[in-house]
């Protein structure tokens, strides 16, 4: 039961965050688009807002490695 | 070769309990007054990397810099460009120091613990677990920042200071004022949601850079397990990781604490106060 919760937490919580980062990545890649001059520093700024988006999908990663690996039995 | 039993341990493990002793099940009596941990030998011996390498860039500075010195001046100037952008100078002057050992820790400690040796050289001892006797391997190293203790008191201390160069900048009045946001009429929502915001900051904080660096270490550990030559890949990965959490924790004290001093009327006064000071000198 453990792995089973353990799984649905980390697919459920990669959902959000993927649809996140790919929303992040598109508007870096539009604004690389029209003004192909700045791409190093939109770079930069994409590289930061996938970090924080990565960071929710890891707190689900978090969450699954807890329950598979720290939760006591009869959980 | 043997098959060997992957071991997941959240919390690093104590190696030397000073002042009291250490029962079977790897944990310290009640009346320990500090426990060694493998995190805790790894960061003390990490600091002392780091602050070598650092200094050894710095001492002797010539004019026209040799290799190191490159780097390390490198390092400096684009973290001290990041500061002075996002707040002014003077701001800098204050805030670079924190924002600059953070990143260079956070990256140092994160690389560092990714060399072959840590989390894998150790040596066993028995465990009662469940009544049972069994044997665990303890590494002896293990990444300062796969340790929530470290993490957590790097992120409470970032939101300590910032919350200090609140007053600093505004004055404890307004560093109250700040948990009253604009539409006034909705401040008895608005301003426990302000109060408790901080405290999110702290744990967002804590664990993003812990959940990373230690998902990380898991994930090395099981692919070295299920399919160890695509570990020279992950490595990589792990690198890159390491470089961005470091960014990004630093980058996000640094927008904390610009949008705390941002049009500080303190920092005149200071500097006037500085300016008497040289004169009188």
């Amino acid at each position: 039961m453990k792995e089973l919760a353990a799984g649905i937490a980390m697919g459920a919580g990669a959902i959000g965050p993927g649809i996140g980062i790919g929303i992040a990545v598109s508007g870096a890649m539009q604004a690389i688009g029209r003004n192909p001059e700045a791409a190093g520093i939109i770079r930069i700024n994409m590289i930061i807002g996938v970090a924080f988006a990565e960071a929710v999908a890891i707190y689900a990663l978090l969450i699954a490695l807890l329950l598979i690996f720290v939760a006591q039995r009869g959980i | 070769m043997e098959e060997f039993k992957l071991v997941v341990s959240l919390k690093p493990e104590p190696i030397m309990c000073i002042g009291g002793k250490m029962d079977a099940p790897a944990v310290c009596s009640k009346d320990t007054f500090f426990i060694v941990t493998n995190s805790t030998i790894a960061t003390v011996l990490f600091m002392l990397i780091t602050f070598f390498l650092l200094w050894s860039g710095a001492r002797k500075a010539k004019l026209i810099p040799g290799r190191w010195q490159s780097v390390v001046e490198i390092l400096v100037e684009s973290l001290h460009n990041m500061v002075v952008e996002s707040t002014s100078k003077r701001v800098a002057k204050v805030i670079f120091p924190l924002v600059a050992t953070y990143f260079t820790w956070i990256l140092f400690a994160n690389w560092l613990s990714l060399i072959p040796g840590v989390g894998s050289i150790g040596f066993v001892r028995d465990v009662t677990e469940d009544g049972k006797v069994l044997k665990e391997m303890v590494p002896l190293l293990r990444g300062p920042n796969a340790d929530l203790n470290m993490t957590f008191a790097m992120a409470l201390l970032a939101v300590i200071i910032v919350q200090i160069a609140a007053i600093v900048s505004h004055g404890v009045k307004g560093w109250l004022k700040e948990f009253i946001p604009e539409p006034h009429w909705m401040d008895p929502l608005l301003t426990p949601l302000e109060i408790i915001g901080q405290f999110t900051r702290i744990l967002s904080l804590a664990f993003r850079l812990f959940g990373n660096v230690f998902a990380g270490e898991v994930l090395l550990a099981v692919m070295l397990k299920i399919a160890a030559p695509s570990l020279i890949v992950f490595l990589g990965l792990e690198i890159f990781v390491g470089f961005i959490q470091a960014l990004v924790f630093a980058i996000l004290t640094l927008t904390y604490l610009s949008l705390v001093t941002a049009g500080g009327h303190e920092e005149s006064h200071h500097d006037k106060e500085h300016e008497e000071h040289a004169k009188a000198a």
